[in-house]
C-alpha cells in the first residue's frame, strides 16, 4: 500500500487539510514540516483511525474519553468527522487505485463525554469505469496493512525506540519484535498452517488405521501418544529454554548493578584501606608533633640564641679576650702564683728561693693580683663559661632549622596526600548501599538456584526425549510393517501422502523463514545500523561492533570481545532510534511488504553527522530489484536543519502544517478565522506563505511563496 | 661562679598588653613553649633587630629569676650581652642587666605575638619568620 492523499475534516483542530505523499520509487519521501502544536499527533491519530476505527485508538485513551471534534465547537451541534484516504495497491493482478472514507458524527454536550454516532467506513476501487465499493473493507485493510503492525507502519518519535529499549519490561519489548518478524516474513501463519496440516494428517492417520483393522489401529493410536508426549516434551523444551533465557537475562542484569556498585570497591577493601589510611595518618601525626618539638626546641636553644644575638656576644667576648690580654684577668693567676711560690720554681723554671730579686716580682703581682675589684671575679668567671659554650654555633641553628622546615614540608605533604585518599576512600564507602549489595546478591543466588532447577528439568527433558523419539521411531517402523499387511483404500492413501508432502514443504518453510530469512533481516538490520551511526564494518575498536537478530528473535547489540551491550543502558539515544528504524526498514525489505512508514519527530535526539546519516539511510531510494517503499517524516524546522540538501534530492512532496494558535507570537500573518484550526499549506523545508510563516523563517532564508491564500 | 645564679631574685616582667597575647601561645600547656621562652626569644629578635621598647608603665611579671637556672647559658648570654652593650660595671647590677634584656625583649615580644596570632601552627610560623644566614 502506498498512500497517495490525505484529506482530514474537523478532526481535533485539523478542520480541513489536504495532505498529497509522493508515491514516487525514485523519491520514496514526503516532509510534512511542523513545529510542535502544529497538528502532527492530530494528523497521525487521523489517520490511524480512517484506517482502523475507534478500536485503534483505545490504547490511547478509552473510547468514552475520546473527542474528535475541536473543543471549539459548540455543545449541541452536530459535526461531522471524516478521513478520506487515496491509496494504491499494487499485487500479481497489477496496480490500482482505492479509496477509503470513515466518517462519523460527534455532537458536544455542555458536560461529560460527546454523543458520538456510529462509525461508517467506505472502501472503494476507483477504476476508469467509476468507482466500485468492496465489501467488508476492515478484512481488505488487514491484508494490506494488519492492524497489529499499526507500530511498525506509524511510529512517533517518543515511541521509536520501543522495539529496542525499556520502559518497558524486557518481555514485552521481545514481544514486539517477535510479532513483527513474524507477522511481516509470515512465520506466525505459517506455523499456524503446520499445526492444522498435522492435525489433518491425524486424522488421516486415525481413519486409515480404522480401515485397516485392529492391530494397525492401536499402533497408530500408540504412536499419536507417543508424538503427542514428543510434542509435549518439545513444548516444554522450549518453554523452559526461554525461561532460562529469562533468567540469564536477569542475571546479567542484577550482576551488572552489583559490578557496578562493586566497581566503587569492594565495601571490605575500601574498610581495610580506610584504616590503613587513618593507621598512617596517626602515625604521621606522632612524626608531625616530633617534628613540632624539634621546631620548639630550636625556638628555644642556645644556637638560636647565638644566632641571633651573635653580634653583641662576640663583641662582649673579643672584650673579655682583650681583658685577658691586658692581664686584667683572669683572676685565676692568683692561685697559680701563690702555688709557684709554696713550690719556690717558677713556671719558668727560674728557682724563686726567698730573698731573690724573682721571688720578689712574683710576690709583687700577685698582690696586684688579690687588690683586682670583685667585677674582674665576674668577669673571670664570664669568660670561662663563654669559652665552653662556644661548641654551639651558627652553623648548628642554621641546619638544624632548615632540616626541621623540611621535615615538616614533607609530613604536611603526606597528611594531605594521606587525609586526601582517605576522604576519597570514605566518599566511595559512602557510596556503596550495603543493603542493595546485600540484596542483590541474595537475588543472584537464588537465580542461580533456579537456573540451575531449569538446567536440571532441561537435562531430565533430553533423556526423555532420546527414550521417547526412540519408541516413537520403534512405533513408526511398527506401523509402517502393519501398514504393508493391512489393507488400505487407494484414495485414503492418496490423500494422506498429500497431507505428509504438504507437511513437509510448509515445515520446509517455516525453517526456511525463520532461518535464513531472519537472518537476512539480521544482515540488513546491522548493515544499515553501522551505516546510521558511522561505523566501519570492519571496524575493531568501536563500542558497538555489531548488531544481531537471534534465533529466538531477539535483537542484540554487541561491544568488544562479544560483550552484550544493554540497549537500556549502554547505547545512546541517537543510536537507540537508529537501531528501532534499521529494524523497520530491514524487516519490511526482506518481507518485500509495500507499506507507507510514518515517522513523527523522528530525529529529537539526534544531531550532526549521525542525523544526516540516518535521513541519508531511510530516505535512499530502493534499488531496481528491491521493495519499494514510501517514507512520510513529520519535522520540526530544528530536525530539518542541517540535512535540508539531503531533503531537496529525496523528497517527491511537501506539505506545512501550522497552526492558528501561534499568532502572533510565532505566525508572521493573522488568518481570517478567529476559531483555533490548524491548515496544510504546500510549502516545502526551503518555503514560506502567509498561512506558515514564521517570524524567525526570514533568517533561516526561505523563499516567500504568493499562492497561499489565508 | 658556676651554678650561681645572680638574678634569682629579679622579677621577669613583660608589657601588660603582651601577656595575654603572649600567653595564648606560651605557658604551661601551650603548644610553643614557656613563657621564659617566649621572653628569650623576643629578647633573641629584639637583639637581632637591634630594636629596644620603651618600658611600659604597666607590666606583668611572669617568672622569677629563678627560672634561669633551667638554662644556665641564659645567664652568660645575658651577661655577654649587658657587657657588649653597657660595659663590665653593669654585671654588678644584675637587676641592670635584666632591664637591659627586658628593653629588647619587650620589641621582640611583639614581633612574636604578631607572628603567632592567626597562625594554624605557630611554631612553624616563627621558624619560617626568623631570618637565618645561609648555610
Amino acid at each position: 500500500m502506498r498512500i497517495q492523499r490525505i484529506r482530514v475534516h474537523n478532526f481535533k483542530l485539523l478542520r480541513d487539510i489536504d495532505i498529497q505523499l509522493s508515491i514516487d520509487p525514485a523519491k520514496p519521501l514526503t516532509v510534512i514540516r511542523a513545529e510542535n502544536a502544529s497538528g502532527k499527533t492530530s494528523l497521525h491519530y487521523a489517520i490511524i483511525w480512517g484506517l482502523y476505527g475507534m478500536d485503534a485508538l483505545k490504547n490511547i485513551a478509552s473510547p468514552r474519553d475520546i473527542r474528535f471534534s475541536s473543543k471549539a465547537a459548540p455543545a449541541g451541534s452536530p459535526v461531522l468527522i471524516e478521513v478520506v484516504l487515496d491509496f494504491q495497491i499494487t499485487d500479481e493482478a497489477g496496480t490500482a487505485d482505492y479509496r477509503l472514507t470513515r466518517h462519523v458524527q460527534e455532537t458536544p454536550q455542555a458536560t461529560g463525554p460527546v454523543d458520538r454516532g456510529r462509525e461508517v467506513v467506505k472502501l472503494s476501487k476507483l477504476t476508469a469505469a467509476g468507482d466500485k465499493e468492496l465489501d467488508q473493507p476492515e478484512s481488505w485493510l488487514d491484508q494490506w496493512l494488519p492492524k497489529r503492525l499499526v507500530d511498525i507502519f506509524f511510529t512517533n518519535g517518543d515511541d521509536v525506540q520501543k522495539f529496542i529499549t525499556g520502559k518497558q519490561e524486557a518481555r514485552l519489548r521481545q514481544e514486539k519484535v517477535h510479532l513483527a518478524i513474524e507477522s511481516l516474513l509470515g512465520i506466525r501463519q505459517l506455523r499456524t498452517a503446520v499445526v492444522d496440516i498435522e492435525a489433518v494428517q491425524r486424522t488421516l492417520d486415525r481413519k486409515a488405521a480404522r480401515d485397516a483393522g485392529g492391530k494397525l489401529e492401536r499402533v497408530t493410536s500408540e504412536l499419536e501418544k507417543l508424538e503427542l508426549a514428543l510434542k509435549e516434551i518439545d513444548d516444554e523444551y522450549e518453554r523452559l529454554t526461554v525461561r532460562l533465557g529469562n533468567i540469564e537475562k536477569n542475571q546479567s542484569r542484577k550482576t551488572r548493578e552489583l559490578e557496578s556498585i562493586r566497581g566503587i570497591g569492594e565495601l571490605d577493601a575500601i574498610n581495610q584501606e580506610i584504616q590503613g589510611l587513618e593507621q598512617d595518618l596517626a602515625s604521621l601525626e606522632g612524626y608531625r608533633r616530633k617534628n613540632l618539638a624539634t621546631m620548639t626546641g630550636l625556638l628555644r636553644s642556645e644556637a638560636l640564641s647565638w644566632t641571633l644575638a651573635c653580634g653583641p656576644l662576640t663583641m662582649a667576648l673579643a672584650r673579655l679576650d682583650k681583658l685577658t690580654d691586658l692581664r686584667k684577668i683572669p683572676k685565676t693567676s692568683t692561685q697559680i702564683l701563690e702555688d709557684r711560690l709554696e713550690l719556690g720554681v717558677c713556671i719558668c723554671g727560674e728557682t724563686l728561693d726567698p730573698g731573690s730579686t724573682h721571688r720578689d716580682e712574683v710576690a709583687k703581682l700577685l698582690a696586684e693580683q688579690q687588690g683586682r675589684d670583685p667585677i674582674a671575679d665576674r668577669l673571670t668567671d664570664l669568660r670561662y663559661r663563654a669559652k665552653a659554650l662556644r661548641s654551639v654555633n651558627q652553623q648548628d641553628f642554621t641546619e638544624a632549622h632548615a632540616e626541621a622546615l623540611g621535615d615538616f614540608a614533607k609530613l604536611a605533604d603526606s597528611i594531605r596526600s594521606k587525609t586526601t585518599a582517605l576522604q576519597a576512600a570514605k566518599e566511595r564507602r559512602a557510596l556503596i548501599d550495603e543493603e542493595r549489595v546485600r540484596e542483590l546478591t541474595e537475588e543472584l543466588a537464588e537465580l542461580d538456584r533456579k537456573k540451575g532447577d531449569v538446567n536440571f528439568k532441561l537435562g531430565t527433558l533430553d533423556t526423555r526425549r532420546v527414550t521417547v523419539q526412540y519408541d516413537c521411531d520403534q512405533k513408526r517402523e511398527e506401523k509402517r510393517n502393519a501398514e504393508r499387511n493391512a489393507n488400505i483404500s487407494r484414495d485414503l492413501a492418496v490423500r494422506r501422502d498429500v497431507g505428509l508432502d504438504l507437511l513437509s514443504l510448509a515445515r520446509a518453510v517455516q525453517e526456511q523463514l525463520e532461518g535464513p530469512y531472519v537472518q537476512r533481516v539480521s544482515n540488513r538490520l546491522d548493515r544499515m545500523f553501522k551505516d546510521i551511526i558511522g561505523a566501519d564494518n570492519g571496524d575493531t575498536t568501536g563500542v558497538i561492533t555489531s548488531t544481531s537478530i537471534t534465533s529466538s528473535f531477539d535483537i542484540v547489540v554487541s561491544s568488544q570481545h562479544d560483550n552484550k551491550l544493554d540497549p537500556d543502558f549502554e547505547v545512546n539515544g541517537a543510536s537507540q532510534r537508529a537501531l528501532t528504524l534499521a529494524f523497520v526498514w530491514s524487516l519490511m525489505e526482506v518481507a518485500g511488504t509495500v507499506a507507507p512508514r510514518f515517522i513523527d519527530t523522528p530525529l529529537g535526539m539526534v544531531s550532526g553527522t549521525t542525523k544526516e546519516r540516518m535521513v541519508e539511510a531511510i530516505t535512499r531510494p530502493p534499488a531496481p530489484d528491491e521493495t519499494p517503499y514510501q517514507v512520510v517524516l513529520l519535522l520540526t524546522r530544528s530536525e530539518l536543519a542541517g540535512v535540508e540538501h539531503i531533503l531537496d534530492e529525496r523528497a517527491g512532496a511537501f506539505n506545512t502544517l501550522s497552526s492558528s494558535q501561534h499568532y502572533p507570537l510565532d505566525l508572521v500573518y493573522k488568518w481570517a478565522e478567529d476559531e483555533p484550526h490548524s491548515r496544510s499549506c504546500g510549502c516545502s523545508h526551503r518555503e514560506q506563505c502567509k498561512i506558515c510563516a514564521r517570524r524567525q523563517d526570514n533568517d533561516l532564508g526561505l523563499r516567500f511563496r504568493e499562492e497561499s491564500v489565508v | 661562679m658556676s651554678g650561681m645564679n645572680p638574678y634569682a631574685s629579679v622579677e621577669m616582667t613583660m608589657p601588660a598588653d603582651l601577656h595575654p597575647k603572649i600567653s595564648q601561645f606560651f605557658g604551661p600547656g601551650k603548644p610553643v613553649g614557656r613563657m621564659i621562652d617566649a621572653w628569650w626569644l623576643g629578647l633573641c629578635i629584639g637583639v637581632k633587630h637591634g630594636q629596644q621598647r620603651k618600658r611600659s608603665d604597666e607590666v606583668r611579671k611572669f617568672a622569677d629569676g629563678t627560672i634561669f637556672a633551667s638554662d644556665d647559658w641564659r645567664i652568660v648570654h645575658l651577661e655577654l650581652l649587658a657587657v657588649a652593650k653597657k660595659g663590665e660595671a653593669i654585671l654588678a647590677q644584675p637587676r641592670d642587666v635584666i632591664r637591659l634584656a627586658s628593653g629588647y625583649a619587650d620589641y621582640g615580644l611583639e614581633w612574636v605575638a604578631e607572628h603567632c596570632l592567626g597562625a594554624n601552627e605557630p611554631i612553624l610560623a616563627l621558624l619560617n619568620a626568623i631570618e637565618v644566614p645561609a648555610a
